[in-house]
């Protein structure tokens, strides 16, 4: 089971009563409703009809419903009428449920969710009467997709997910007259509440989706178009392909798509091109990509559709991300992409915000519609301060000097690297050797990590000599690290070795520009370095003998002269 | 044991554990209901880890014959 999500601050619980029209003891589900509601922001309160209801809701003077859910739920077991022998007869089962949905919607209930059945536990050896079951349940779901105020509850599905052996309690059917275990109960009384709240008006118009390790396994400004994981034929894109999917049929239902991603436009671009995708760029009502805060993206995206923010449901698989929008936007559903790419598609099957009454022809062109007027929104300042969240998230940055046992993992990050590298200088291993064997050259390392865990060696600068100046050779952070202003702490404390070693001089940076780190364009000049020569191929800096770069004071800075043995598994 | 006992039965039957004698039973405390029992049959068996026979679920009625059964079952596993 998925840990539920914790309610969010500051929204209270709805109240909902849920009647249970049944014929067996299914007490059980009182308790896990409100379990299962609290995460749904629902308080349920739940209760039984007797074991007769046709009796309770057939006299004259029985039960009002008026605001109240109904659910239908019987147990074939005592259904003694709907069995000639070992047949069951689906007809007069069938009439029995359809009796109980009408008499409940004919006295006010707001909505009937109506289960479907499975073979009872007293079914004969070899014999159930499939056939009929199957015809019984096709029945009771067309009531379901007939009227909208019938909703589904797949029992069946529910108890064929656990299995029986597990869902089904002999013996508490003997004793109580309880067919089902208490782990069936807390999956009904999920979907129940999740049936529940999206009919109370918890349903989402619009899904934010990240982009890489999202989308598409990878990377794509580091492994490329073609490297990254999203094919049908491939797999670990298997999973993403799948999701896509999902999310194209979604917003075949009418749900907006959009991205909110930390990339260069053109390489998210690339990918949405890529001929094995599902998604093209087209099916986003609404996009941005590039450098800013995904809480400000999320703002303006919801401006832009013309949704209140509480119509978002916001997927990426950063854990940092998910926490500092729930942060900062408690009212947008957050949802984390497994960390194992093979359980995307099935536990997004299951999140609670998404109706599942077809699509009718008005849900299907509002989607279109929104792609067609894509407006600019205004710019909404209701995001909330990323620098508290950043100190929120208890960083501690190391600086380093590196090792030989270090240079595999830095040699790596000088060829991976492509988004925040300022030269983007593909230094093999053994040119970091020979600079770290040098008096002319000086290595620096640096690792960070924060509540959510450790993200290990992220980074590093290559200073040399230099005859005039100090010269940065190479400046270069992992994309896992970016936003978090883990790089300024890095030319910070790469600028202080450099003169603590060779003098106070003057720093020369440079920065040439590729097709993917646009983001490090004005890095030094925002650091304090004057521009010096500006060319297309390379842009120079120089940081005079008297200044130092600006150290954020957003985490834990610790200097260390070497990694320390404990974060050798870092790597 | 009894002591645990009588604590899982205070908390599943919704009484203060002082209301909870030896002789405590669906008799003396009216909130001790048929749908509680199941409760409490649950409780006991994920909290000593037994599963009580089909005989011994008719004869849970009061802390010391729980206590007797418990003995039983561990007895028997």
């Amino acid at each position: 089971m998925t840990p539920a999500p914790t309610p969010e601050p500051g929204v209270g619980l709805a109240t909902v009563h849920l009647h249970v029209l049944r014929n067996a003891t299914f007490e059980a589900l009182a308790e896990h409703a409100r379990c299962a509601g609290a995460t749904l922001r629902l308080a349920p309160r739940t209760t039984f009809s007797s074991y007769d209801p046709w009796l309770d809701l057939l006299s004259p003077d029985g039960p009002s419903f008026a605001g109240q859910s109904a659910l239908v739920l019987l147990a074939l077991d005592a259904l003694p009428e709907a069995w000639d022998g070992d047949r069951l007869d689906d007809a007069k089962a069938l009439a029995r449920v359809a009796a109980l949905v009408e008499a409940a919607l004919a006295r006010g209930a707001r909505d009937v969710l109506v289960a479907t059945f499975a073979a009872p536990i007293d079914a004969g050896p070899g014999f159930c009467d499939a056939a009929a079951l199957y015809r019984l349940n096709g029945e009771i779901a067309r009531l379901a997709e007939e009227d909208a105020r019938v909703e589904l509850i797949d029992v069946a599905r529910l108890i064929g997910r656990l299995g029986e052996e597990r869902a089904l309690d002999a013996r508490f059917w003997a004793h109580f007259r309880a067919p089902f275990s208490q782990e069936l109960h807390a999956a009904i009384a999920a979907e129940v509440c999740r049936a529940v709240a999206r009919r109370a008006g918890d349903v989402r118009k619009v899904v934010v989706l990240d982009a890489d390790n999202t989308l598409w396994g990878g990377v794509v400004g580091e492994d490329g178009p073609s490297g990254i994981a999203l094919s049908e034929n491939d797999p670990k894109g298997r999973p993403f392909h799948a999701f896509q999917r999902q999310l194209r049929a979604l917003r075949g239902r009418g749900v907006l798509l959009a991205l909110a991603s930390k990339n260069e436009p053109a390489d998210v671009a690339a990918a949405l091109a890529h001929p094995e995708s599902a998604l093209r760029a087209e099916h986003f009502a609404a996009s941005r990509v590039g450098w800013g805060d995904k809480a400000e993206s999320l703002v303006q995206i919801a401006a832009e559709l013309g949704v209140g923010l509480d119509s978002l449901v916001f997927v990426d698989d950063s854990a940092i991300e998910c926490a500092r929008v729930r942060a900062a936007l408690p009212m947008v559903a957050v949802w984390q992409v497994p960390a194992q790419a093979h359980r995307l598609p099935r536990e997004f099957a299951r999140v609670p915000w998404f109706g599942a009454r077809p699509p009718t022809e008005d849900d299907a062109r509002r989607a279109a519609d929104y792609a067609a007027e894509r407006r600019r929104a205004t710019e909404a300042a209701a995001f909330g301060d990323r620098e508290a969240f950043l100190r929120s998230l208890e960083m501690v940055v190391r600086v380093w000097d590196p090792g030989a046992h270090d240079l595999a993992r830095l040699a790596q990050l000088c060829q991976k690297t492509n988004q925040f590298n300022l030269t983007t200088t593909r230094h093999s291993a053994a040119d970091l050797a020979r600079a770290l064997a040098s008096d002319d050259a000086l290595l620096v390392g640096v690792s960070s990590a924060d509540r959510f865990g450790d993200q290990g060696t992220v980074g590093l600068a290559l200073i040399e000599r230099g005859t005039d100046a100090c010269e940065i050779r190479t400046l270069l952070l992992s994309c896992r690290a970016l936003g978090r202003s883990i790089e300024q702490a890095l030319l910070a404390e790469a600028v202080r070795r450099a003169r603590a070693r060779w003098g106070a001089r003057p720093v020369r940076g440079r920065h040439l520009p590729t097709a993917k780190n646009g983001q490090t364009r004005d890095f030094y000049g925002r650091a304090g370095f004057a521009p010096e020569r500006d060319s297309p191929a390379e842009r120079t800096f120089l940081l005079p003998a008297d200044r130092d770069p600006p150290c954020p004071d957003l985490f834990k800075l610790e200097r260390a002269p070497a990694r320390s043995q404990s974060e050798t598994r870092w790597s | 044991m009894n002591a645990r006992i009588r604590e899982i039965v205070a908390e599943v039957i919704g009484v203060s554990q002082a209301e909870v004698g030896e002789d405590a039973s669906p008799a003396t405390l009216p909130s001790w209901d048929s749908l509680r029992h199941m409760n409490l049959i649950v409780a006991l068996e994920d909290a000593f880890g037994v599963q009580f026979d089909d005989d011994a679920l008719g004869r849970l009625g009061s802390v010391s014959a729980i206590a007797g059964e418990l003995a039983r079952a561990r007895a028997a596993a």
